[in-house]
């Protein structure tokens, strides 16, 4: 083939240096981390037992008018058991509602490990089954929603709340929420 | 006021609910119509599990694997078509869970690089060709 | 000791490679003879200390030395001595030296067969084969080194190797896959050096034949052992799924076969260098892509070995050299190599040039596939690129090849006379067409792709048949006809004969095989694909490394039991890991297939089953294996023996760049 003076040369070392460096940020990203695609959606439908409460159903509905941070946990989580002291100190912000959503659990195990390790949440929700998770796109405990007065899902955070990430990541997204965006 | 669809839904959860699994993983998704089992197999092979290393649901034992198949098993013998399957594990999950990637405007270089390639690659071939054209004859 | 030893060795070895990357090629710039006369010892001592740390990794491994970091993290002292052998590849780390062992024995094959070869480019094919080398040793030695300790609190008994790799197929897919993937190395430096030369002719093509050819035919086992093995082992009957891992392998496959074809004009010919050398420079490229993107952690599959950042980086780099340096030379030296286009449209040179331009695009089908998701992933979206996708857009080129398989072999060179073929041509083509219409209507359903497939599988076949008698119409009698034809031509023959009963293979079982997922219970049966499967038993047993659940099934055909089978479900004790072992009979058109799934009852008495049918999936690994024995049955030809008899052709005394 032709050569067409120096731009083939130019585009084809152009190219290979785009995928030079592509690949080299990809290196060390988190390959298991999915983001949420729910993230400006309202949350989804439902109607679930409260899982302190006998009798008591919630639905979509209570998320309106309060800013919610819902946390997905269940007593087989290992992390949680790391994660769940966080949240006395997160409880302290009058700002926010915690909803705990209790993933795939056995009713009995679950009660017990709020009793051990305390019940820091407003209310918790009881998904025996997971289909509650499923609507929410959860693939794992622990994961955090942050959801809007609106009831729409702001932000969801794969992983253990750490104070970092509770300070660098959903703080600055509340106060946002708060002035009325 | 419900619409119908909510109520459907709110009757469709509680009936989850009251005949929920008990956490026991039973992989066996019985189908009388050989064809909704032809159509479990396409779709469990096409679903991405969400948080194995590259498997699809026909392969993956994870739980949440378990909870998605028992879902499109159910979804089957509510007569849902396969668009509408793929359509809701896509909305909860994100174009990730779809192993046939769509062909929507922002997958169009995806489906037609290969052809773009084979025609760029033929012109320019041929173009070559009827340029240095030099047989000699015996 | 040993570990010290083997230690030491590699640090010799790394300095042994940059001493071959060094050394020859300077002398052949600054005309110094003594300097160009250190590349045969490098190399020499290069494989002599790789072996020996081979040797000292394979026998900590063998005396239970966990005070090795590695060896602790992938052995156990109950683990069977074949695999304690076999773990010392069964990680990254030792795979690694495994890798560079083979890497050497290339290296120093060619420094002691290549004695032929001008001086000059002797020395320089040296080393850069030398850098490449330099780059793998520093790899291991400095990020992935496996004699790395656990001292000072070593462990009193190993993690052990993990239960899916304990199988023979452990014990041979890696060493052919990488005598394959480093093969390509070979033709590589000699493309590089001809570019450093700024010449490239005929005799070196077939110089570079039998490499090429050697490292194609070990890649081919290698991919069909890992496919045949996935297949056995995971248990859920599937034989390719387009992962990341598995394209990783058929890239350079696919680049390699082109290469390969290539490789025969130019020998040939003495054209199409401009092809021989990018395909050159392509396969081996595309062999460290592999690499790089199976241990970098970027892309996520089954088969990813522990990802670590830090190793990612130092590959990427050492592919950015290597590659960008071929591209380099490539962009602005290949002009000297050009040739003319010395053929008309119908030729074999023409169908070949158009098997390159096919083999090319099927490489970049599958290079797009795999990447796609990591480009779109750095603009912000994620998605899956899967199966179904590679399975719609991969056969187009390849039916197309298919097609001019059945042509090609027939043409003659430069120029081809269409009139005297046409006519047995289209006889095949009937012939074949029918054919495949009576298998498919014996075999119940018809299927388009099916019935394509098995026609073109024909097409091909009749055709390499009447090739042969062509070519040996002047002899009388059969003995006479055969001793006639040159190996190489065999091996071509046999070779494609592989591919279309891969091909038939892949079809027939895609279509026809049977699955399915049933719950049993002891004592019952189930009717499969004219099959009866009856669970008899269900015992507990007790091995060297495992504890398992045995579950008996007796089969029936046409009312008469045929054999039993007996699949497990295995404890292994030290990892505490559960595997299910599936229960395979196997004949050339059918596998019968069960694997257990879960146990639904307390007494194991009540399972969920996976119970599969296969049709005719034998063939897909028996074409490979055709494959790879008519790409060694045509090394042997004795054009290839000559060769060291006689000299190379001498174009270069003292050509520089």
């Amino acid at each position: 083939m032709d050569k067409s003076g120096i731009i083939k040369p130019a585009i084809s070392l152009a190219i290979f240096c785009l995928f030079i460096v592509i690949f080299y940020f990809l290196i060390g990203e988190d390959k298991t981390e999915l983001p949420s695609v729910l993230i400006d959606q309202p949350a989804p439908n439902f109607e679930v037992q409260n899982l302190t409460r006998e009798g008591v159903v919630h639905t979509q509905e209570d998320f309106k008018g309060k800013i919610t941070l819902l946390n997905v946990w269940a007593s087989w989580c290992p992390s949680c058991y790391v994660e769940h002291p966080y949240w006395k100190n997160y409880a302290l912000n009058k700002d926010l509602t915690l909803v705990g959503l209790n993933y795939r659990d056995k009713k009995k195990k679950a009660l017990k490990f709020l009793r051990e390790q305390g019940d820091f949440f407003h209310w918790n929700l009881f998904d025996e089954n997971g289909r509650l998770g499923i609507e929410f796109g959860v693939y794992g405990a622990p994961e955090t929603f942050l959801i809007d007065p609106k009831g729409k899902i702001r932000y969801r955070h794969v992983g253990v709340v750490t104070p970092e990430v509770y300070q660098n990541k959903l703080l600055p997204l509340i106060d946002k929420i708060k002035k009325g965006f | 006021m419900l619409t119908i669809t909510q109520t459907i839904k709110r009757l469709f959860m509680l009936f989850l609910l009251l005949f929920s699994f008990n956490g026991f993983a039973i992989e066996v998704y019985e189908f009388d119509d050989p064809i909704l089992a032809d159509r479990f197999k396409e779709l469990t092979y096409e679903l991405r599990c969400p948080k194995c290393q590259n498997q699809n649901l026909a392969d993956s034992n994870s739980e949440l694997s378990l909870d998605l198949k028992q879902i499109v098993y159910e979804k089957l013998k509510a007569g849902e078509s396969d668009e509408e399957i793929l359509l809701f594990m896509k909305h909860r999950y994100g174009e990730f869970i779809l192993f046939n990637p769509e062909m929507s405007k922002s997958n169009a270089l995806l489906w037609t690089g290969p052809i773009i390639f084979l025609m760029v690659f033929i012109i320019f071939f041929f173009r070559w060709y009827l340029k240095n054209r030099e047989i000699s004859d015996e | 000791m040993h570990a010290e030893f083997g230690n030491y060795l590699i640090v010799l070895a790394f300095f042994v490679t940059m001493a071959l990357a060094v050394f020859p090629m300077l002398g052949t710039f600054t005309n110094n003879m003594s300097l160009v006369g250190t590349a045969k010892p490098l190399t020499i001592i290069l494989f002599v200390s790789l072996l020996i740390s081979f040797s000292c990794l394979a026998y900590g491994f063998l005396v239970d030395d966990f005070t090795i970091a590695y060896v602790a993290n992938n052995s156990n002292s109950l683990l069977p001595d074949r695999y304690k052998f076999s773990a010392v590849w069964g990680a990254h780390e030792g795979s690694l030296l495994l890798w560079v062992l083979i890497l050497s024995g290339w290296v120093l094959a060619v420094a002691l067969l290549g004695k032929n070869l001008p001086k000059l480019s002797y020395a320089r094919i040296l080393s850069v084969l030398g850098m490449i080398s330099c780059g793998f040793v520093s790899f291991m030695l400095f990020t992935s080194n496996p004699f790395e300790r656990t001292l000072p609190f070593f462990p009193i008994d190993g993690a052990d190797l993990n239960p899916l790799l304990q199988d023979f197929g452990l014990i041979i897919h890696p060493p052919l896959l990488y005598m394959g993937y480093v093969g390509f190395a070979v033709s590589f430096a000699f493309a590089i050096t001809a570019l450093i030369e700024g010449e490239w002719n005929a005799t070196w093509a077939r110089w570079t034949r039998p490499w090429t050819i050697a490292a194609w035919a070990s890649l081919t086992l290698g991919i069909m052992l890992g496919s045949w093995w996935a297949y056995y082992e995971l248990g859920w009957g599937g034989w390719w799924f387009w992962d990341p891992s598995e394209n990783a392998s058929f890239l350079p496959w696919l680049s390699g076969t082109a290469l390969m074809h290539s490789l025969a004009v130019t020998d040939k010919r003495n054209s199409f260098k401009g092809w021989t050398l990018a395909l050159s420079l392509a396969t081996f490229s595309l062999s460290l892509l592999g690499m790089f993107l199976i241990r970098s952690g970027v892309l996520t599959s089954v088969h990813s070995f522990a990802s670590d950042p830090e190793r990612g980086r130092f590959i990427l780099i050492f592919l950015a050299i290597v590659v960008g340096a071929a591209l380099i030379l490539f962009l602005f030296r290949s002009g000297k190599v050009k040739t003319k286009a010395n053929f008309s449209e119908l030729s074999k040179d023409m169908f070949l040039l158009l098997n390159n331009i096919l083999f090319v695009s099927a490489t970049f089908i599958v290079l797009f596939g795999t990447l796609y998701p990591l480009l779109a992933e750095a603009l912000g979206k994620k998605l899956s690129v899967g199966a179904p996708y590679f399975n719609a857009i991969f056969p187009i080129p390849m039916v197309v090849i298919f097609a001019l398989l059945g042509v090609g072999p027939l043409l003659n060179w430069k120029k081809h006379n269409f009139s005297k073929l046409k006519m047995p041509l289209l006889k095949i083509a009937i012939v074949s067409l029918v054919l495949s219409l009576l298998a498919v209507w014996s075999l119940g359903e018809f299927f388009w792709w099916v019935f394509i497939g098995l026609a073109l599988s024909l097409w091909v076949t009749i055709s390499g048949f009447y090739g042969v008698s062509l070519a040996t119409r002047f002899k009388k009698g059969i003995y006479a006809k055969i001793k006639s034809l040159n190996r190489s031509f065999i091996g071509m023959t046999v070779a494609h004969i592989g591919a279309v009963v891969t091909l038939a293979g892949i079809l027939l079982t895609s279509f026809y095989s049977v699955e399915r997922d049933l719950r049993m219970a002891v004592g019952e049966s189930q009717e499969i694909a004219g099959y009866t499967f009856s669970m008899t038993k269900s015992e507990d047993i007790q091995k060297e490394n495992y504890q398992a659940t045995r579950v008996s099934f007796d089969v029936y055909q046409d009312g008469s039991k045929i054999l039993t089978m007996k699949p497990e479900k295995r404890l292994y004790l030290a990892s505490g890991q559960i595997m299910t072992e599936a229960d395979i009979d196997f004949t050339l058109s059918r596998d019968l297939y069960i694997a257990l799934g879960e146990a639904l009852d307390r007494q194991g008495n009540v399972w969920s089953v996976r119970i599969y049918v296969k049709a005719f999936i034998r063939l897909i690994w028996l074409g490979a294996i055709i494959m790879a024995l008519g790409g060694i049955f045509s090394i042997l030809d004795k054009r290839y023996r000559n060769l060291r008899a006689e000299k190379v052709t001498p174009s270069q005394v003292t050509k520089t760049s």
